[in-house]
């Protein structure tokens, strides 16, 4: 075990980080130990960057230790790291925080071998992977082959996730397991196989790839015969990446009706019948079988199909491994109908590929097919007026490609759609309402209060009548009458002091109401004014003496001033 | 001489109009939608994104512009800006089918395929009009249902009919659930910031160092939500509770 101390001896906390070994093979993991001892209640440790290692937190352990009656405690936190490639690198410092403060580690060598240096004897377990042309044309099936090659008994491997960015991949179906001799030494082989389609052109590297297991522990490692049963350590075995070159299809001899498969393909075709009558269907089966991706493959060209009428069935495909390779196979069913009668010749049915053996595109062909209509029976009951025979099977809607919806282009829905429910608008829409209604409400209220309350109508009523009224006695003012203008203005004042205080009827005397109005009018002096002003106009309407317009003017402005200061107490 | 002078003067004022019209023209953000439109059906995809980008920096803030502007990203191969301008439509043309149709296409051909708001479709399962109403259009309810209760509420001061307490009664449930679902939707979009990754790979981080533990990769397309925003650092969160820090240019707010 390496132990590398922490800067600050001096400090409340010791921080160490250790590993188990510093020389490996690239199969095999390092366990990174980072102990802090002192405190539990530290900061996790921060590892720095780790870009040649694939880092895996192993949990941590703690525990507390007394030593010479003072106790101390102590947390590890381990790590696993597996090496990503072979060469010299520095695990650097781990840093732990404190309490504000920065403890950190020495930083560590590790010295990984690839697994053929490491021991020098040959290897109990590896893995290899290959594809079976790295040089493939786009759109050209490659076989991609994993094996793993052991002589040793593992458990729980798990191998990571296949990428391979640049290709569609088929998967071909459960692994083999078998026994294969390499260099001389026997090994129990799993292989897993995948087919690669190259969908453009270009360098592409297909990355290593990485299969994890566990292995027993040596037992002549002088580890304890009688605890180190049953213990294994893992392993990661890592293949080499693949370069590949996959190829652009050449446009020179590329024909128009290419049907876009690459590999070597054979195609044969036969008709169900040699003689048919009109109307009825004749089956054309068209069976194309070779080596590449035929689950795109088009049914093949039939040529001088116009004197037929065609109904295409589901096509089937299958597959099977021969000699190492995979072949498919795609069988095409169409119901011929044909529409004349007599001889009827199909010239041939043909399909265009490029074949990437011979770097050319080829046609597979097979015909000419002839059908001899004969005339339809006449039938005397009915007669069958329509489309034809209809294919009894449910087609199913493949689909051919996939794309995004076009953009949109109407303008009437274009416009700043940008919205704030802040802005004035809302605001308005949302307090307004129930500003109107408290409006409405106070009107009917007041309404209501003036119909159904006669003494407060009268009261609210009694200014607008009194100036009223004192208008008809400024007009009558200036004219012959001073009776007349006298009796107006006393009115007046009667008519709304009666108003004011609720008293039935006008034709009062100025004392009773004076003593009408002591009870509401607390003000002595301004109820001495009203009698005062109430026995003036009494006595003016009597009196004999005419008074000019300005005295009259001068009045009315006394009486108005009086009502004036009324209406402020009433 | 006067009809001269007249003349002059009408001449002069429509020269001037033409030119505040040919003024206004340029920078008219419906011309410039019929433009961009243009260019990306003659497929110069870049020379239309600057057109959608450029009436956006106008200050419109439309549905389609931003559908169009997803499209544009689409076809640029950048699927991370893709999505995030397809989601900002969402919130103007909720019921857009096309969109809904391209998103999930987008979506499907992200790696991660990580969907940040699954916890708010559950919520619109149960209120179905959660998504298919844009704020805008929940608020505008809300409010005409205001003036309806008040209005109805108006109405029963005068006069007693039956009918008017049906009014009341529908106006208030139906704004209070408009309402309400309109603030919880605002206070969700508030809370969890949606947003998508725009770079090919990244990595989030443990800290706002660029030298802090990588904790996992996210890569284009990947929906999350911000959780966090430090200078020129965001702190985002992914369905499965996952958290971390990445660079404010590696993540696009997906939100109004």
């Amino acid at each position: 075990m390496l132990c590398l101390a922490a800067d600050s001896s001096a400090a409340e906390i010791t921080v160490t980080a250790s590993v188990d070994r510093n020389q490996v093979t690239i199969e095999d993991q390092v366990m990174l130990t980072v102990s802090v001892v002192g405190s539990r209640s530290s900061s996790a440790p921060e590892l720095p960057d780790l870009p040649d290692f694939d880092v895996q937190s192993k949990g941590t352990s703690s525990r507390v230790q007394i030593i010479n009656g003072s106790m101390t405690s102590r947390v590890d936190y381990i790590f696993s790291l597996m090496p990503r490639r072979p060469g010299l690198f520095t695990i650097g410092p781990v840093t732990v925080r404190y309490k504000r403060k920065n403890y950190r580690t020495e930083p560590i060598t590790i010295r990984v071998a690839r697994a053929a240096q490491a021991d020098g004897v040959s290897r109990d377990l590896f893995i290899t992977t290959e594809v079976d042309d790295p040089s493939p044309y786009v759109g050209q099936q490659v076989v991609y082959s994993l094996k793993f090659f052991r002589r040793v008994h593992v458990s729980n491997a798990a191998l990571g996730e296949l990428k391979f960015e640049g290709f569609q991949t088929e998967d071909l179906g459960e692994e083999d397991t078998y026994a294969s001799v390499k260099n001389g030494i026997r090994y129990q082989v799993t292989e897993i196989r995948r087919l690669l389609y190259p969908i453009r052109p270009g360098e592409v590297t297909l990355p290593e790839a990485a299969l994890k297991c566990q292995i027993p522990v040596d037992r002549n490692s002088g580890a304890n015969p009688f605890f180190g049963m049953g213990r294994t350590k893992t392993k990661v075995l890592r293949s080499d990446p693949i370069q590949m070159n996959v190829r652009p299809l050449p446009m020179e001899g590329k024909p128009e009706n290419f049907s876009g498969l690459v590999g070597a393909f054979s195609l044969s075709a036969q008709l169900g019948k040699a003689e048919v009558e009109q109307g009825e269907s004749v089956t054309l089966t068209i069976r194309v079988t070779g080596e590449g991706d035929l689950s795109g493959a088009p049914r093949p060209d039939i040529s001088g199909i116009d004197q037929f009428k065609i109904y295409d069935d589901q096509p089937t495909m299958s597959r099977k491994l021969k000699d190492g390779r995979v072949i498919s196979e795609k069988i095409f069913k169409a119901a011929l109908v044909p529409l004349k009668d007599g001889r009827q010749m199909l010239p041939d049915v043909s399909l265009w590929f490029f074949n990437p053996q011979t770097n050319v595109y080829e046609k597979a062909s097979s015909g000419p097919f002839t059908l001899n209509v004969l005339p339809s029976a006449i039938k005397e009951d009915v007669q069958v007026v329509g489309p034809g025979p209809r294919s009894t099977s449910k087609k199913r809607v493949e689909a051919i490609g996939r794309d995004i919806l076009p953009i949109a282009t109407d303008l009437r829905d274009f416009g700043d759609e940008v919205f704030s429910p802040v802005s004035t608008v809302p605001l308005l829409m949302f307090f307004l309402p129930p500003f109107l209604f408290a409006g409405v409400f106070l009107f009917k209220r007041e309404r209501d209060k003036l119909t159904g309350d006669m003494s407060y109508a009268r009261r609210k009523a009694a200014l607008k009548q009194a100036k009223k009224r004192i208008k008809e006695a400024r007009a009558l003012g200036r004219s012959a009458e001073p009776k007349l203008f006298y009796a107006q203005l006393s009115k007046t004042l009667q008519a709304y002091l009666g108003a004011k205080i609720n008293l039935a009827g006008e034709a009062r005397t100025p004392s009773e109401l004076k003593e009408a109005l002591g009870d509401t009018l607390r003000e002595q002096s301004l109820l001495d004014e009203v009698h005062s002003m109430l026995r003036e106009l009494e006595f003016m309407q009597f009196a004999p003496d005419r008074q000019d317009s300005d005295q009259g003017e001068a009045l009315i402005k006394q009486v108005e001033t009086l009502i004036t200061k009324l209406e402020r107490v009433l | 001489m006067k009809k001269q002078l007249v003349f002059m003067i009408l001449l002069l004022c429509s020269l001037a109009l033409c030119q505040t019209a040919g003024a206004e023209k340029a920078s008219d953000p419906a011309s410039l939608f019929v433009k961009a439109n243009e260019l990306y059906q003659a497929g110069d995809y870049e020379a239309a994104r600057d057109l959608y980008t450029e009436i956006l920096s106008l200050g419109v803030q439309n549905g389609q512009v931003y559908y169009n502007l997803g499209n544009t990203y689409f076809r640029l191969g950048m699927t991370g800006r893709s999505i995030q301008h397809y989601l900002l439509a969402r919130e103007f043309i909720p019921r857009e089918e096309d969109l809904e149709a391209n998103l999930g296409y987008a979506r499907e051909e992200t790696e991660d395929r990580l969907v940040s708001d699954s916890s708010a479709r559950i919520f619109g399962e149960l209120f179905f009009w959660y998504h298919r109403m844009s704020v805008k259009e929940m608020i505008y309810v809300f409010l005409i249902c205001n003036l309806l209760f008040w209005s109805a509420l108006c109405a029963r001061l005068f006069t007693r009919r039956p009918a008017l307490i049906w009014v009341v009664s529908l106006s208030l449930f139906l704004g209070l659930t408009m309402g309400g679902t309109a603030a919880v939707r605002m206070i969700y979009t508030h809370l969890h910031k949606p947003a998508v990754i725009v770079v090919p790979q990244v990595s989030v981080q443990s800290g706002m160092d660029p030298k802090s533990t990588v904790l996992f990769e996210l890569h284009d397309g990947a929906e999350v939500v911000i959780d966090r925003v430090h200078d020129d650092w965001r702190l985002i969160r992914i369905p499965s509770g996952k958290k971390g820090w990445v660079r404010k240019d590696q993540v696009g707010s997906a939100s109004i």
